[in-house]
């Protein structure tokens, strides 16, 4: 059989870089440090890609590599010049890890930056030699300002540099960084809620916003973010309403029933009344059935029913590096015959506590409900808890996207008391570890097996 | 997860091609291109086991889709493990069995 000498052309719609805050901190850090002769420093930040079937790339950083003292060659005529010896660490790097890496350095100033007349020059070439020999994962090189950046991207098939449409930070506080986006002007919408800063109007016109569930916590969710301006949001959801959904459901109205609608087409009907302007995806399933419109956003809210669906989850969003804010209540009989509702919202930050870390998810509890096959049976499920604890999240969304409490690395998990009405801090997040063990950063990006 | 060398010795001469993997505290043995009992279909297929004990179960075994041609069993779709979307039925084994035991035991739940 002839073989084609045709190059493979793949089209890439969307190109997104996540960046854990550890390692951009990491990166800062070490750009700043002097050096005996260089007046720049250079890092290498190995990434692994996925490109989705959507045409979306999504780029996640796992590790960050200065370039050693020795390997700076002298050069007044340019800020860093690194010898070949750097340049081949970083391509052993990139067999090593079978990922990408994208070359790094700062210019030490604040707002957006771009490349001198000297990295045009010098950098695509380095960028060119990864990606020859780093198959199908992304390359390219990154430059840092104070809180922004600058990338370029390069993809085998493609022809030319990508130019990424989002740079994000993923931490608390987290950075959006929309290098293809105008800044866009306050709207009458905004007008109440210029306390959340000024860039906040090109942040929710820009931010990915994925509802998992659209039952009584999810379509809260849908309605708050359209009345706050979010203009991209995915909401999965794979069932008709029905009519025992009609005492929580927001948005919607007993002819739904009837019609025997899609939650999503009720999501979508909601939110794009109160916004217009919104674009809406709505997915008929699990996520688990399609998952690359999970795998593209920049924010999960969860109201899963399951602990397994949130093991899932979780798994999945550490994967991609997206945090994922899981929201849940349950009405639970007493031993004296009363009734009380309880509920969690919990948020699962890449590099900080999960699930596990929390102690919501326990070995035994995923047992126990496996025994049960998953089948807890229909659970009491009321609109006022299912509010409440929907708009403590929204909350700590806005504060993810627009950073206006300044709060940093805070975990977040609280409890719901519904019986009393309390919503307070659960002892869990305050003594959780630092760090996560469950997910390390070395586990971020398309699953890496090793040969036995 | 680091497991004896002679299991892992003992696993391969049922299945050559191992690789292992972790996620959220778990590890996964992938068993590539597994031939499946007679009349199951697919004939092949990669497998991931889970040789601790996750779901109430002491091990679980994962399979890309849910096999047909073989005993009806409960099977349960779409568990994403991985970064892929797995199958499994329910199907109990003993504590502390070797890997090689262990997959054989959750391969005849197939017969």
């Amino acid at each position: 059989m002839k073989r084609s000498t045709q190059p493979v052309i793949i089209k890439i719609k969307d190109t997104r870089i996540r960046i854990p805050a550890l390692l951009h901190r990491q990166m800062l850090e070490d750009l700043r440090r002097p050096h005996e002769f260089a007046s720049e420093r250079v890092g290498f930040l190995h990434t692994s890609s996925v490109l989705l079937k959507t045409g979306v790339l999504v780029i996640v950083a796992k590790v960050y590599i200065p370039v050693d003292d020795p390997d700076y060659e002298d050069d007044p005529t340019v800020g860093a010049k690194i010898s070949s010896s750097a340049i081949r660490k970083a391509m052993q790097g990139i067999f090593d890890r079978k990922g990408g890496c994208f070359h790094v350095h700062l210019h030490d100033n604040d707002g957006p930056t771009g490349p001198s007349r000297t990295d045009q020059k010098g950098l695509p070439p380095v960028a060119e030699s990864f990606s020859n020999i780093s198959g199908e994962q992304a390359n390219g090189f990154l430059i840092l300002s104070r809180d922004s950046f600058y990338a370029v991207v390069k993809m085998r098939g493609v022809k030319g540099f990508l130019s990424p449409s989002c740079i994000s930070v993923i931490g608390q506080p987290m950075l959006f960084r929309y290098p293809n986006s105008k800044r866009v002007g306050g709207k009458p919408v905004n007008d109440r809620q210029g306390f959340l800063g000024p860039d906040s109007p090109y942040l929710f016109e820009n931010v990915k916003v994925c509802i998992i569930g659209y039952g009584g916590g999810g379509s809260h969710i849908g309605q708050q973010l359209a009345h706050i301006g979010v203009k991209n949001i995915t909401v999965y959801d794979g069932d008709r309403i029905e009519g025992s959904n009609m005492n929580r459901l927001i948005g919607a109205w007993f002819q739904d029933v009837k019609e025997k609608l899609y939650k999503t087409d009720i999501a979508k009907r909601t939110i794009q009344k109160i916004f217009p302007g919104a674009a809406i995806r709505t997915i008929n399933s699990r996520w688990q059935e399609q998952p690359e419109y999970l795998h593209e956003s920049d924010i999960v809210i969860a109201g899963v029913d399951s602990y397994a669906d949130r093991q899932q989850l979780e798994a999945e969003c550490r994967r991609y590096l997206i945090p994922a804010i899981d929201m849940g209540m349950d009405v639970f009989e007493k031993a004296d015959g009363s009734f009380a509702i309880a509920g969690q919202i919990i948020l699962s930050m890449p590099g900080m506590p999960c699930l596990h870390c929390f102690q919501y998810l326990t070995p035994e509890k995923l047992a126990e409900e496996a025994a049960k096959y998953g089948n807890a049976g229909p659970r009491p499920q009321v609109v006022w808890p299912n509010g409440i604890l929907a708009s403590s999240a929204v909350g700590i969304l806005v504060d993810l996207v627009t950073k206006w409490t300044k709060r940093r690395d805070q975990t977040i998990y609280l409890q719901y008391d519904g019986t009393n009405g309390w919503l307070t801090d659960h002892p869990r997040g305050k003594y959780a570890p630092k760090t996560c063990a469950h997910y390390p950063l070395s586990q971020i990006g398309a699953p890496t097996y090793t040969t036995m | 997860m680091t497991y004896d060398m002679d299991q892992i010795v003992e696993l391969k001469r049922i299945a050559p091609n191992l690789s292992q993997a972790e996620e959220g505290g778990f590890s996964y043995i992938r068993i590539a291109g597994y031939s499946l009992p007679e009349g199951c279909m697919p004939a092949t297929c990669d497998l991931l086991l889970c040789p601790q004990p996750r779901d109430n179960y002491q091990s679980r075994l994962f399979f890309p889709s849910q096999i047909t041609g073989c005993v009806a069993r409960n099977w349960n779709g779409n568990i994403r493990v991985l970064g892929e979307n797995w199958f499994a039925f329910s199907w109990a084994t003993k504590p502390n069995l070797r890997l090689a035991e262990m997959l054989l035991v959750h391969i005849n739940g197939l017969r």
